[in-house]
Parts: structure tokens; sequence; C-alpha cells
């Protein structure tokens, strides 16, 4: 039954979508049933508010807002996070730009999570949402298919916790620009001495403010390996780069 | 003893239900862990209470741990958000998340509230640093000194601070006076190697048995071998290392650019100074070198010629 809930909800949505979208004029749409549909899916009731807000205001037709919601739909109906989607639809509407537009970014992110999915599949992780979150938005900001699945067939065997770590540092820091192989030398460094504990995930943090102070990217990684080699946190890093630090310990005030 | 002292003061902890008492033993003795295990019954039973709430947090924190403390410090601050503590060290937990942002509002908050908090004037000045806000973070490091005279990281970082506007003169003068209060530490030999790196050697690290120790270079009253008073205190801390380490051997090695007869004399001084203090040293214990020339230091990408110096080499069995 759960199963086929799955499926009518956004099947049922998408045909309308569909014909609205080719026969019907904007007021014929109805969207509230839609809506209603879309939130028994998953979709967060923020996200149609928005779109029926939009719809109120004049600044989209129940059309245009139908769609933009299929989208949603088509997401949610796949398994896939829909947070991601709902947020750079909302972030797409505030900052005016045409639902066309939107729809697009859309469509174009829902390949990377599809991809995104196939990769972590492969690797014995497609289960886990995070990871796609992380994988889906890697792919999303201009981090390359082969660069994912490398990674994922390389350290797939790696404990759970280390590889998402890894991973999110992977698609942080090469959506931040750092080179490649730096990226790889340093997650290397973490693997073997099995020291990528999840504060790591924070390091980009300390990559873009030591870069913000002009230190260049090598020195950054440099310092990186050097603490992941002796079992060190980010906060390591940034001292090595003479950063300042904070007493976390015994001091009472 | 320690155990029975430990028991007993859970025990009163747990009778009076007050975290004001534990929390603060639990951090000072780095009981971090049971602690936290104290506390979360505490908690508990009284979720409300945010003082148990702080104290769990900062043992979390403590523990390096700040995601979980995270929940607990910004449950202490909801409940008394005029706490300037709680502020602080919700700010802290902040920077343990590399979030810089909000570390820094946090600060803010504080100085808003109690403008004389020390840690949260210094903490700002760290983040203003850090972010390349210098001119930002001298305000606060000397705001700090005005407030504590010898805290040792305003005094430090604000010798940082103006090496990063480009007042070297003024930098090395910071660094020289943070030495003259801690002439020992992590953050002595920072400031020492950073003071040779502008070519002054008032300071100079040297590798003495297993540690990196920071000495005061030899210095000599002019026209004579007497040396300093500001030296003679660096020899009495080789003297107490080799006294407690009966194995720790030292080259004494001279240079001198106005030739080799007074590089002999300086190391010999040195030599006689030690042994005069210390009789029973065996006079072995102390090999000493010269060499008529000066010696030439290489300081990052730079390198210094010092006309008088006498170097302290530990001796490799």
């Amino acid at each position: 039954m759960s199963r086929l809930c799955n499926w009518f909800f956004p099947a049922v949505v998408l045909l309308s979508v569909l014909l609205c979208g080719g026969v019907a004029t904007a007021e014929q749409v109805d969207f509230e049933a839609m809506a209603k549909d879309a939130e028994d899916c998953g979709i967060s009731s923020v996200s149609v508010n928005i779109l029926e807000t939009a719809i109120h205001d004049g600044k989209l037709s129940g059309d245009e807002a139908g769609r933009l919601l299929g989208h949603l739909v088509e997401v949610c109906s796949e398994k896939l996070p829909t947070v991601p989607f709902e947020e750079k639809m909302a972030e797409g509407l505030a900052k005016r730009v045409a639902p066309v537009a939107v729809e697009r970014v859309l469509a174009a992110k829902l390949e990377d999570y599809r991809d995104a999915k196939i990769i972590l599949t492969e690797a014995g992780k497609g289960d886990d949402p995070s990871l796609l979150v992380i994988a889906g938005e890697g792919l999303s900001n201009g981090v390359s298919t082969s660069e994912l699945q490398a990674f994922a067939s390389a350290r797939g065997e790696n404990d759970e916790k280390e590889f998402l770590v890894g991973m999110e540092m992977l698609c942080l820091l090469r959506q931040a620009g750092f080179d490649a192989a730096l990226v790889n030398d340093t997650l290397d460094t973490g693997f073997e001495s099995g020291s990528l504990s999840p504060d790591w995930r924070y390091f980009i943090r300390v990559a873009l403010v030591a870069r913000e102070r002009g230190v260049d990217n090598a020195s950054i990684m440099k310092a990186a390996r050097q603490v992941l080699a002796s079992g060190g946190v980010p906060g390591d890093v940034s001292i090595r780069l003479g950063f300042t630090s904070r007493n976390i310990g015994r001091r009472v005030n | 003893m320690k155990k029975v002292i430990g028991a007993f003061v859970v025990m009163i902890v747990m009778m009076s239900g007050c975290a004001k008492i534990v929390g603060p033993y639990y951090l000072e003795q780095g009981k971090y862990e049971e602690g936290v295990e104290t506390l979360t019954h505490e908690y508990r039973e009284n979720p409300n209470d945010a003082s148990t709430a702080y104290y769990l947090g900062r043992l979390y924190l403590a523990l390096n741990k700040p995601e979980q403390a995270m929940p607990y410090l910004e449950r202490a601050v909801a409940a008394d958000p005029a706490d300037a503590d709680y502020l602080f060290w919700q700010g802290v937990g902040y920077w343990a998340l590399m979030d810089f942002d909000r570390e820094r509002e946090m600060y803010i908050k504080v100085l808003r509230i109690e403008p004389k908090h020390i840690s949260a004037n210094l903490y700002l000045g760290h983040n203003y640093l850090d972010r390349g806000e210098v001119k930002n973070a001298l305000g606060y490091y000397d705001k700090v000194i005005v407030l504590d005279e010898f805290n040792p990281e305003a005094l430090y970082n604000r010798g940082t601070a103006l090496h990063d506007l480009g007042m070297e003169k003024e930098a090395v003068e910071a660094w020289k006076k943070f030495l003259e209060y801690y002439p020992d530490g992590s953050l002595a030999l920072q400031a020492t190697e950073r003071l040779n790196i502008q070519g002054d050697f008032t300071y100079r690290n040297f590798i003495i048995g297993k540690r990196n120790v920071t000495l005061r270079t030899m210095v000599f009253k002019p026209g004579t071998f007497d040396l300093t008073s500001e030296s003679k205190e660096s020899l009495h801390v080789l003297a107490a290392m080799m006294e407690e380490n009966k194995i720790l051997d030292l080259h004494v090695v001279g240079y001198s650019g106005n030739g080799k007869n007074r590089a002999r004399r300086m190391v010999q001084s040195v030599r006689d100074y030690m042994l005069s203090g210390h009789p029973d040293f065996d006079r072995n214990r102390l090999l000493l070198s010269w060499f008529g020339t000066p010696e030439v230091v290489g300081e990052g990408k730079r390198s210094f010629t010092l006309d008088d110096s006498v170097k302290f080499i530990t001796v490799v069995r």
C-alpha cells in the first residue's frame, strides 16, 4: 500500500501538471489539489505556501507554480532528498529568477542527484540521505562525476563515518577551487592515518579563512596533511597556519 | 584518597543537585567524561536549569565534542540570555565548529553585557586577527592589556598584529616584552622565532636534551668577558636542566668576527660561570669549541651574521 502511495500521488500530480501545462490556462490548474498531493508525498508545507503566495501575489501563474511543484514531486517520488530542491526553488523565487529558469535548474539538479545515487549505490552506500545530499550538491556545484566515482570506488570499503567526512571534504574543497591532486593527497593521508574524525567536516571553514588571509592552497593542504598524519583536528591546522587558538578545556571561567 | 574525595564531592552534589559546584569540579579536575555522566543525569531531572546545561556544554566542549556541546550551551543561553559567560562559551563553541562569524557575534554580545570581560575581549581580538582585520584585533589586545597587564596571549598576539600592520619595530618590542614576562613555553618559542626572523637575536631557541628551550643570547659587558645578568639567568636554566638530567652534556660553541681568541674567551667565560655555581659538575660535561668567524644564521628566506655568538648544542651519544 505504501509503495502504491509513493508512486500514486506523484503520478497523479505529474499527470495533472503535464495536462495543465499542455492544454489548460493558469486559472484552470487545481493547485490546491496538487498541493495536497505534494504534501502527502513529503514536500514541506513551507514550499507549498511559497508557491501559493506567489500565485496570490501574481508573481507566478497557477501553471508555473504547478510545474515547479511537479519538479519537487518528481524528486520526492524518486525518494531523493527534497530539501535541497525546495531551498533552491525558494532561493530562485526570492531572487525573482524567471520560473522557466528555476525549472531548468531544478531539472539539472535532479540529474545530478540521480548520478550521485547511482555512484553511491555502486559503492554500496546508496541508502544514506546525508551522503546523497553531499554528493548531489557536489555534482551540482561543479565536482565531476568521474572524480566522485573514483572516490566512491576507492573508499567504498572504508568506515561509514570516514567515508562521509571524506566525501564532504572532497566536494566542498573542490567546489572551493582546491586542486584535485592536493585534495586527494590530503584525503589519502586522512584515510591512511585513520584520523578523519567528524571534526574534519568543518575543515573547509579553516581553509577558506586561511585563503582569505592570503595563505596559498598548497600551504593550507600541506598543513592539513601534517595534522592528519599526526591524528589532529582542523583547529590544529589553523594553529599550524599561524592562527590563534582557544582554550576549550579546564579553565572554569 | 583522590577517589574518596571525588566520590564525596559527587555525593554532595547529587544531594545538593547543584551544577554550579559539580561543573567547576569536573572541569578543574579534567574529569570531563565523568562530569558528563553525572550532569546528564542531573539534566534529565531538571532540564530547565541553565547552569546544568551550561556545564554539560562546557564538558562536551572540553572533550572536543563541539557538536554535542552546542545544544546545551544554546539552551543555557536561552534560559539566561544575560549571562555573559554562557554567551562567551557559546562563542567558543562556534569557534570549535569553525563558525567564525557566529563566534564573533557572541563575543560582541558578551561585551555589550560586560564590556570588561577579559576573555571575550581577547577572543574577539583573536577572531579579528584570524580574519585579517588587524587594526580591530590590535584594539582589543590593547584593551585586554589595560584590563590584565600580564595576559600572555594578548601580549604575544599584539606583536603579531603589529607585524601584520607592517609595524616591524613595534612588533619586535611587543614580542620582547612578552618574552620578558613569559620566557618559557610554546608561545615563547614562537615569539623567539618571530624575533629571529626580524633579525633580533636577543633570544634564541636551543634544543637542550629533548626540549626546545628559549634562552637569552649570551651577551658580555663591554670590554670584558663578564656575562650580563640576563645571560646568567639563561645559564641558570641550563645548569638546572643539567642538574636534573645527569646524562645531559652540552657543546658550548663560540663564534666571533673579532678573532678566534675572543671566541675562545667567550665560551670559557660561559663554562666558568656555570661551574662556579655548580662545582660538582664534571667540566667535561661542557665541551668547548670556538671559531674566529661570525655565526651565520638562516631564518626563513633570510640569513643573518652574528659577530659575537654562543650556541648550545646537546651532545649526542
